[in-house]
């Protein structure tokens, strides 16, 4: 096929168009969404430019057709691809970054577990081997992840019932009233009453990152990036033996992952307890009765159960609702035992097992996160889990 | 074509903002396709500031849209002064006339930003900010501005501006926007700038500052970009940071300046306990 070179700008008007309009078609099948008037803006800037220039086409193809910041980094390479006839180059293999806690990777194949969890067996192999990333989103899921989310934080951010406002004691708004009567002739049609602003629920997602969470880190990741992409106030915390709010940089480098030596302090080995004492008197202000807290943890404790459950006791009384998933809940024979899990369980509300999309959204559909109306009625309907008053369990999963 | 792209570089730089060449490509074809131009990129790297000083080099208006959760058509497009229709119709009615038209008339018409845009001679610069905070709805409302620089009043008709305004709109991508208003715009992500580039902007905001100190809070500030903060120093922190040391006459950076000012870069706990933790000389000695 024909390419386009800086010469041929001058003289081939024809063959001008015809390689741009073929430049937009052939952008499609990396992803682009263009069309005719990206071609179209795209000539018109060609008019206002030096075409002799390759860079100054560039540039200015670059914002036409990039509509995302990926667009924006891989259009280059693209460009330089369908004009310059360069081909994509291997980019240079990295040396993997040492693990956190030192030891050499034969060591650690010696000791290397037979890992059975529900997305398969993952046998002979360390979590940690050959990992750069502490945290890296499963980028298959990530757009199914967002619109459970989306619909998770719909029926969160859902007003209450007509019934809930209306007490009786409202007293008639005045300045409103008048206001709006001003655009009826100054008749008072409707009344607007004083109500309470609706306080918008927040959500803090605290996520486990210890050795025996590894598997379902890129989809806790992916999930935790999700909750960044939607309209609710999100905290994102992450913890091992401490706590450490990584909100920002869950939103911003989620997808091409974090590095370890981007989580200072978390080593390994599990201190939940600690952590949610950490989050309460560090992070206080982020409590109340409109946070809903979500703890994803296969809840293997360190430390002595008394200090998970006067943590879990104290967050559960200054929260509206402690929410647990645990990936392991759906393994054929676990059972909730473990010292902390039993410590933690009568101060959750919902108990649920979420470790891929198609739980995550049996989850939400079950109404694990919304918040109780009375008790929780919603929960024994739904079939969600009132860890809490019944002690039962129930997994969403399969 | 060159030239012009290069006088609006040297243009900005007259107003303090350094431009790179692709930066002000883009601003240039924006201004000369009549294209809005969206800018995406981290906090604190010139955005907002742009718009600023395309204003200034124009020598117009800036007319500026801050978006929040909740903008709607009435605080954004336009409203009609009720109070003020309401007491012209009492005192019409008093004497018998009331005229209707008269009532919805531009006399009775508050314009809200982008109305005023439309309508401003000479053609100003609109500056949308943050517009993934409005919501949806706000969004596809301004996509018939965006395209056809025109505004529908039931009562009064369309207005269509004469002389579009410049706009540019800035996104800190807190929710994707749509491929429609994506479409209607020239797009720029802006990035952190170069060290050079960052120090030359130093520079230009604080000429008291000595060239060798501007370059090492340049490097100091791209080191601290690397740590992946939760609140990376952008721009404005670079200049504050630059500011501070001259307010305390330092010549130059260590240990004991860096950590009276430390606090112009690193705005959260969790940062500047990491920063501590790997040692203020990653600032000072950099």
């Amino acid at each position: 096929m024909e390419r386009l070179t800086a010469e041929e700008f001058g003289y081939l008007t024809a063959g001008v168009v015809n390689q741009v309009t073929h430049f937009g078609a052939w952008l499609r099948t990396y992803g682009f969404q263009t069309g005719i008037s990206e071609t179209l803006t795209a000539m018109a800037a060609m008019t206002q430019l030096d075409i002799e220039r390759m860079d100054q086409v560039c540039c200015a193809f670059r914002s036409i057709y990039s509509r995302t910041p990926a667009q924006w980094h891989m259009f280059p390479r693209l460009f330089e691809r369908y004009f310059l006839h360069k081909e994509p180059r291997l980019e240079q293999r990295h040396r993997l970054q040492p693990e956190e806690g030192g030891g050499s990777d034969i060591v650690r194949r010696e000791h290397a577990p037979w890992m059975q969890t529900v997305q398969g067996t993952l046998a002979g192999r360390h979590p940690e081997d050959g990992e750069r990333y502490a945290l890296r989103a499963d980028g298959q899921v990530l757009q199914d992840v967002l619109q459970v989310t989306r619909s998770a934080v719909r029926a969160l951010v859902a007003p209450p019932s007509r019934r809930a406002w209306m007490r009786g004691n409202e007293r008639i708004d005045m300045r409103r009233t008048i206001r709006l009567a001003m655009r009826r002739a100054g008749e008072p049609m409707t009344l607007q009453w004083r109500t309470r602003r609706p306080d918008k629920p927040r959500v803090l997602l605290i996520l486990d990152i210890s050795g025996s969470m590894k598997p379902y880190a890129p989809f806790f990741t992916a999930l935790a990036w999700s909750f960044t992409r939607v309209r609710v106030r999100t905290q994102i915390f992450l913890f091992s033996t401490r706590l450490l709010r990584v909100t920002a940089l869950v939103s911003r480098h989620a997808v091409n992952g974090i590095p370890y030596d981007h989580l200072p302090g978390l080593k390994g080995g599990t201190r939940i307890g600690t952590a949610l004492k950490e989050l309460m008197d560090r992070h206080g202000g982020l409590l109340n009765r409109h946070t809903c807290v979500i703890i994803a943890s296969d809840g293997f404790d360190a430390e002595p159960p008394l200090q998970l459950h006067s943590a879990m006791r104290d967050l559960a009384a200054r929260v509206g609702r402690v929410v647990w998933i645990n990936p392991l809940l759906a393994e054929p024979d676990y059972q909730p035992t473990a010292s902390g899990m039993s410590a933690a369980l009568p101060y959750v509300d919902a108990f649920v097992d979420v470790h891929d999309v198609a739980s995550w959204r049996k989850a939400v559909s079950s109404g694990a996160l919304h918040a109780p109306s009375n008790g929780d009625v919603h929960a024994a309907a739904t079939g969600a889990v009132p860890a809490a008053s019944t002690g039962a369990l129930q997994a969403a999963g399969p | 074509m060159n030239g012009q792209v290069r006088q609006l570089q040297e243009a900005l730089r007259s107003v303090h903002y350094v431009a790179e060449e692709g930066l002000a490509t883009v601003l240039y074809l924006s201004q000369r396709l009549r294209r809005p131009l969206l800018l995406e990129g981290p906090a604190g790297v010139g955005k907002t500031a742009l718009a600023k000083a395309l204003a200034e080099v124009r020598s117009v208006n800036l007319i500026r849209l801050q978006c929040y959760e909740g903008l709607d058509a009435s605080q954004a497009l336009y409203d009609w002064d009720y109070p003020k229709q309401l007491l012209m119709a009492r005192t019409a009615f008093t004497h018998g006339d009331v005229d209707q038209t008269a009532l919805y008339s531009e006399r009775f018409l508050i314009e809200r930003p982008l109305l005023r845009a439309l309508r401003e001679r000479p053609a100003p610069v609109l500056l949308v900010d943050e517009v993934d905070r409005a919501d949806e709805e706000f969004e596809a409302m301004l996509l018939e501005i965006l395209s056809d620089f025109q505004i529908t009043i039931p009562e009064l008709g369309t207005f269509r501006a004469e002389e579009p305004p410049s706009v540019v709109l800035t996104s800190n991508r807190t929710r994707d926007l749509s491929d429609a208003l994506r479409r209607r715009c020239l797009y720029f992500w802006v990035d952190y700038p170069s060290p050079e580039q960052e120090a030359a902007i130093i520079s230009l905001h604080v000429p008291q500052m000595a060239p060798h100190l501007a370059r090492q809070i340049a490097r100091s500030v791209r080191r601290l970009r690397k740590l992946s903060l939760l609140k990376p120093p952008g721009l404005a922190e670079s200049i504050d940071f630059a500011r501070a040391l001259c307010e305390l006459g330092a010549q130059e950076l260590d240990e004991t300046v860096t950590r009276l000012t430390v606090g112009c870069l690193l705005k959260t706990q969790e940062d500047a306990a990491l920063v501590q933790e790997r040692g203020l000389n990653l600032i000072w000695n950099a």
